[in-house]
């Protein structure tokens, strides 16, 4: 996710189209007293990354708003309007087809050619 | 008036009637029967939905003027219909496609005196299905995204029991598909019907299609149902604002929002490292 991110800034740098991970709820790995980006598992998925990295609250719920499964990439047009669900266990990231397909469909939202592209 | 009658009114100088019956005479004037009807029988086309009403084009003339009514007898295919003897009309659920209908219509005086009989016929026809009821789902389709589903939420019925067939049709903005633009149009495609379906890559935002559907039996179709729907885009997504927890990340610490990317493309990853 962080090296498409870091693709996109490199080659289109005026779509600005950014990447953004968000935890699910009780999923931090925290122990008592510790800040959540003190917690094990949000060390794990920020550690080498820039990328924000957001924790889903009890009150907000994102995850149930939002309607997602596990792994679902929701990728929203300049609107704010889903233009795609990806999920990268169904689409592997580490095979050449997976990548390609996100980040071409991270550019099919930003109006840049159309996926599959 | 008889000559005896004659002689007998003439030498008792008594009331003779306007029938010329002469009191206490022992009715040897005979009543006269009524003369003959001129009936239709309707619709001359009936079919299976139409009731079968006898109309008297011409009253029958009674010598005596002491008309009651008419009697009527009923015949399907030769044969009588005991049940229907001096209706006038008869259901439309009595009939069947294909049978002759007959009457038979008499006019009958008070004293039960019947005139001649005079008849007629009509083979009941062949009735087409009725309109089916539709409905287009979803209900809120997407552009590009949900194909457009024309359902028979309520199937028609042929009142002969004929086998039901069905055609659909579409229309866009008021032009038809895919006939004002064949080399643009993937669809239609089928999902229960040919037809019955238009594919996502067809839809656009906004757009206003119409699904028209008709029963069919072997001859004859039925009248034209509709259905209607308008095409939306896909609705903006709940906002949130969750704090950005990477230290690493430029907006550490900040609340992050979808809103906060409007104007350019996102992804949302949803996950956690176990």
């Amino acid at each position: 996710m962080q090296q498409i991110q870091d693709e996109l800034d490199a080659g289109y740098p005026e779509l600005g189209i950014a990447i953004v991970g968000v935890n699910e709820f009780g999923f931090g790995g925290c122990q008592p007293e510790q800040e959540d980006h003190e917690c094990v598992s949000n060390v794990l998925m920020t550690t080498g990354r820039d990328l924000p990295w957001l924790q889903d609250g009890e009150d907000s719920l994102a995850w149930d708003g939002w309607a997602v499964t596990y792994r679902d990439v929701v990728i929203l047009d300049s609107d704010n309007r889903i233009f795609a669900v990806y999920n990268v266990t169904d689409h592997n990231l580490a095979t050449a087809e997976g990548y390609e397909g996100l980040r071409a469909t991270l550019l099919a939202a930003a109006g840049e050619g159309s996926a599959g592209d | 008036m008889s000559r005896v009658l004659l002689l007998a009114c003439i030498g008792m100088l008594v009331a003779c009637g306007s029938s010329g019956e002469l009191p206490g005479s022992g009715g040897e004037a005979q009543p006269s029967a009524p003369g003959p009807l001129v009936i239709q029988l309707g619709p001359s086309s009936a079919n299976t939905l139409d009731d079968l009403t006898v109309t008297v084009v011409q009253q029958a003339t009674d010598p005596d003027g002491d008309l009651v009514g008419i009697r009527t007898t009923w015949w399907v295919d030769g044969v009588i219909r005991v049940g229907l003897t001096d209706q006038l009309v008869v259901s439309a659920n009595d009939t069947s496609r294909g049978e002759l209908w007959e009457v038979r219509a008499s006019a009958i005086d008070s004293l039960g005196q019947i005139g001649p009989e005079t008849g007629a016929q009509v083979t009941i026809q062949n009735s087409p299905p009725s309109m089916p009821v539709l409905r287009v789902i979803p209900e809120d389709p997407v552009a590009e995204l949900h194909p457009l589903h024309c359902i028979i939420e309520e199937p028609a019925t042929d009142p002969d029991g004929d086998e039901i067939t069905y055609t659909f049709s579409w229309s866009v903005g008021g032009d038809l598909y895919p006939d004002s633009n064949p080399e643009v149009w993937v669809g239609p495609k089928e999902t229960d019907y040919p037809g019955d379906t238009v594919p996502p890559e067809d839809t656009l935002p906004e757009q206003n299609w119409l699904c028209a559907a008709r029963a069919w039996d072997a001859d004859l179709r039925g009248p034209e149902a509709v259905a209607a729907v308008t095409i939306g885009t896909m609705p903006v997504v709940p906002d949130f604002s969750l704090p950005d927890i990477n230290p690493s990340s430029a907006t550490f610490g900040q609340p992050v929002s979808p809103r906060d990317y409007l104007q350019r493309a996102s992804g949302w990853y949803f996950g956690h490292s176990t």
